[in-house]
């Protein structure tokens, strides 16, 4: 079809058209959310916004495309919800404003004028504009209509080329903004103003507006992973696999589908019509699911993920990507699984192995501070005979190298609690050293020669507790021992005691053991920690 | 020719000060799901923690829009006087961004002034309060006030704790505490809000009255004997509030309080179990 120029009657319908596009990919777009935070509701924002603009709109009984794009702006405006209802407030309004007064017709020349004003008060609205979202959008296409608008198409073919225009920039957003590559997304709001625009255009080429997106079978297998998986990951996992697959069938009942399924996980979506649809859903037990399914028509493009392990994998890129930002890098010594990743998660990039048997060398503490990418190195020895071999490795290397001399792995963690990398180094050492020294350190092992305690013969293998190094109790087990050695530690009383249990204590025995110290200790606090560690039974703590 | 002060329902200003200062606050919405609400006008805390506690579905916020900005600005002001709008900081949220737009359209018969708080909740509240006693000073002028307002920005405090962080998390208003996530050890992060972000102050092993006991010693080396301004605010912890008030007593000079709570807003990104003390000079 040959389109001359757009009057406000024609205006009124591209607009209700646009607005239900929108509607029809609301939750498509709400998924995409991710930037500038992720809560899911972009889709629904800008239909909202959109929708109390086609209201003014509508009711405004000018003839004149000013009066209606005002009106528009005025409804945009009061309704926009959220930032991206902003940005389509600003767009109605920079539209309106670039145009001369009085206008009965939009032709080219009023498109690409409305496009420009439309940019460029985006842009002010915006404080801090990023490129790769809805605002580059507006601006690609402006500009794509100042460079086009000689050409000698028609009116139709003009606003076609743009909304060509849009789709290609809207596919290029997640070049532009890493988050959007991250999810592997195109960003919300510049997807919700293309479908806008391709309402427009379907209502031009004389095309039905789908009224919702569950009856568009293409549609389906598009929709975006869901995003809370991927960047929502600190929260507790009560369905760990993700499971998702399309189900083609005759008839399928979809709310059957959903009501059959949804006792079965969390996160159900169940898309599509009664031939093809797409199923979502967190599991504990994909199996049912499946069996379920195929029951009713044929399994393709089936995929599940191990969501605790996805989990993992992304704590440990994040840590990773969180230490090559960082400007003071942490090494600590250490032993047993358990410490290494308490510490690791405390902040501490490198751990080299060791302890009371085994030392490690100068060589090895210089290779754990190269290998961290920050100039500036704190190392915890954690062990009193560790601190001298510490204090030389600023010999070896041109980083700036600082030792906390912390003489036990509790007091290396109490020396964490004070690491902020906001902080000096100077600063960091200072406040490190003084909460270190603030805990009491707990040990129980065995004897690894004959010797005598008050008196009192020790033979070899007895098991022992030491505070601050020196020996305050023995006793027939190390659970024993234990508390003992808290009896010992007037502070217990009332403080926070850490239990952190070792290689070859049981969980169930550290369990049982800390049911009693409650009973025995009533004031305190107690947390108990799996440690790993080798030789020692218990490591624990009291500040 | 009057100055008039408006917020955003951020501040968890409590109604007594509203209505006794005259302060105009403009509410943000609360989304569940589909349904909207206004905060403080159709939705109140207890509603709100109501629902939170007992729906699955967690909600949205969103900022005020420009329209709804700029019919406040016309019911309440006439021409000549001055608004003077202080809001959540810009690193949080959107609303002075909305306010701004608002501001510059034609319709306004009279000067706004748009203030970034760089804060939120109750130490947005006490910037406030202090302003709009200033205000019905016939004698003061808007640009005093916004230079004082400036002043307070540098010496005001402000300590709180989660329970979790991944409220914040969730919406993407966890600021640098993100260093926090992930921690093996059971630590209580003390956080504050530096140049407009949370940033992660203290990590704290050990129970609340420890916590506690951390956030006002940190006031006490900041401010000494020095007459203040405080606000012990939380959400639905009164028990803890009042641990927290005690320790404060005893150990700061409180030349006045306003005990708050913690409204929807800030809430949906705080979370249940939400504790935390403000400090500004009284003078």
């Amino acid at each position: 079809m040959q389109l001359g120029a757009i009057n406000g009657s024609m205006l009124k319908q591209l607009m209700a058209s646009g607005t239900a596009s929108l509607f029809a990919h609301k939750s498509e777009v709400d998924t995409l959310n991710v930037f500038p935070v992720p809560d899911g509701d972009t889709g629904t924002n800008m239909y909202l916004t959109f929708q109390s603009a086609l209201r003014e709109a509508t009711q405004n009984s000018s003839d004149q495309v000013n009066d209606i794009l005002e009106a528009a702006a005025y409804g945009a405006l009061m309704g926009a919800r959220g930032n991206s209802g902003v940005i389509v407030s600003q767009f109605f309004r920079g539209f309106v404003k670039a145009l001369p007064k009085g206008l009965k017709h939009i032709s080219k020349v009023e498109i690409e004028k409305g496009l420009n004003g439309a940019s460029t008060l985006c842009f002010q609205a915006v404080r801090q504009p990023v490129e790769g979202t809805i605002l580059t959008v507006i601006k690609e296409i402006a500009k794509f209509a100042t460079e086009n608008l000689s050409q000698k198409t028609s009116l139709d073919l003009y606003i076609q080329d743009i909304y060509q225009h849009a789709n290609q920039v809207l596919a290029q957003t997640p070049e532009m903004l890493p988050v959007l590559k991250k999810a592997g997304v195109v960003d919300a709001g510049a997807q919700g103003l293309v479908y806008y625009f391709k309402g427009i255009i379907q209502h031009l080429n004389g095309e039905a507006i789908p009224t919702e997106i569950e009856n568009s079978t293409q549609k389906v297998t598009s929709v975006a992973p869901y995003i809370d998986d991927d960047l929502l990951d600190e929260g507790e996992i009560n369905f760990q696999y993700c499971t998702e697959f399309i189900l083609k069938g005759k008839q399928l009942d979809l709310d059957y589908i959903k009501n059959s399924l949804s006792p079965h996980g969390d996160c159900l979506l169940v898309v599509g019509d009664e031939n093809n649809s797409k199923i979502h859903l967190h599991t504990n037990n994909p199996g049912i699911i499946l069996d379920f399914a195929v029951r009713l028509g044929d399994l393709s493009e089936i995929q599940i993920h191990n969501m605790v392990e996805q989990s993992q994998q992304r704590q440990a890129k994040m840590l990773m990507e969180s230490s090559t930002n960082r400007q003071i890098g942490i090494v600590a010594v250490t032993a047993g699984d358990g410490l290494e990743r308490i510490f690791r998660s405390l902040g501490v990039q490198s751990v080299v192995n060791g302890g009371q048997t085994m030392n490690p060398s100068i060589e090895d503490l210089t290779k754990a501070v190269s290998a961290i990418p920050s100039s500036k190195v704190i190392i915890l020895p954690n062990n009193s005979n560790i601190i001298m071999t510490a204090n030389h490795v600023h010999e070896l290397t041109p980083k700036e190298v600082k030792v906390i001399p912390t003489q036990s792995i509790p007091e290396g963690l109490a020396a964490m609690m004070n690491f902020s990398d906001d902080n000096s180094l100077d600063v960091n050492v200072e406040r490190m050293i003084e909460k270190s020294s603030t805990v009491i350190t707990g040990e129980v092992t065995y004897a690894v020669r004959a010797f005598h305690f008050n008196e009192q013969p020790i033979k070899q293998g007895d098991n022992i507790g030491l505070v601050n190094g020196e020996i305050v109790a023995c006793d027939e087990s190390p659970e024993l021992v234990v508390e003992k050695v808290l009896k010992s530690i007037p502070a217990a009383n009332s403080g926070l005691i850490s239990l952190y249990y070792g290689h070859e204590v049981t969980a169930m025995t550290a369990q049982d053991l800390l049911n009693k110290l409650e009973a025995s200790f009533p004031q305190a606090e107690i947390e108990l920690y799996y440690g790993g560690q080798p030789l020692y039974y218990y490591l624990l703590s009291v500040e | 020719m009057a100055l008039k002060i408006v917020t955003d329902s951020t501040a968890d200003l409590p109604l007594r000060w509203i209505r006794e200062l005259n302060i105009t606050v403009v509410p943000l919405n609360i989304h569940f799901g589909d349904e909207v609400y206004k905060d403080g006008v159709d939705i109140w805390s207890e509603e709100f923690y109501n629902r939170l506690r007992n729906e699955p579905l967690l909600p949205n916020t969103s900022q005020p829009s420009p329209g709804e900005f700029l019919k406040i600005y016309q019911s309440i002001a006439s021409p000549g006087d001055t608004i003077i709008g202080i809001y959540i900081s810009q690193e949080m949220s959107g609303t002075a961004g909305s306010a701004k737009i608002a501001a510059e359209l034609p319709g306004n018969s009279c000067r706004i002034e748009i203030i970034d708080s760089r804060f939120v909740s109750m130490a947005l509240g006490l910037i406030v309060i202090k302003a709009a006693r200033m205000a019905k000073n016939n004698n003061v002028t808007a640009a005093e006030i916004i230079a004082a307002i400036h002043d307070w920005q540098k010496q005001i405090a402000i300590y709180f704790t989660l329970n979790s962080l991944e409220y914040l998390h969730r919406t993407g208003r966890i600021g640098k505490a993100s260093t926090l996530l992930g921690s093996l050890l059971n630590i209580r992060p003390i956080l504050s809000i530096s140049d407009g972000v949370i940033i992660p102050s203290e990590k704290v092993r050990g129970n609340i009255q420890k916590v506690a006991s951390v956030m006002v010693e940190k006031l006490v080396q900041q401010y000494g004997k020095t007459p203040l301004m405080i606000c012990v605010l939380h959400t639905e912890i009164p028990e803890v509030a009042q641990i927290l008030q005690g320790i404060a007593e005893k150990n700061l000079n409180i030349a006045e309080s306003y005990p708050s709570i913690v409204g929807p807003i800030v809430g949906s990104h705080a979370g249940p179990n939400t504790v935390g003390i403000i400090a500004l000079p009284a003078q």
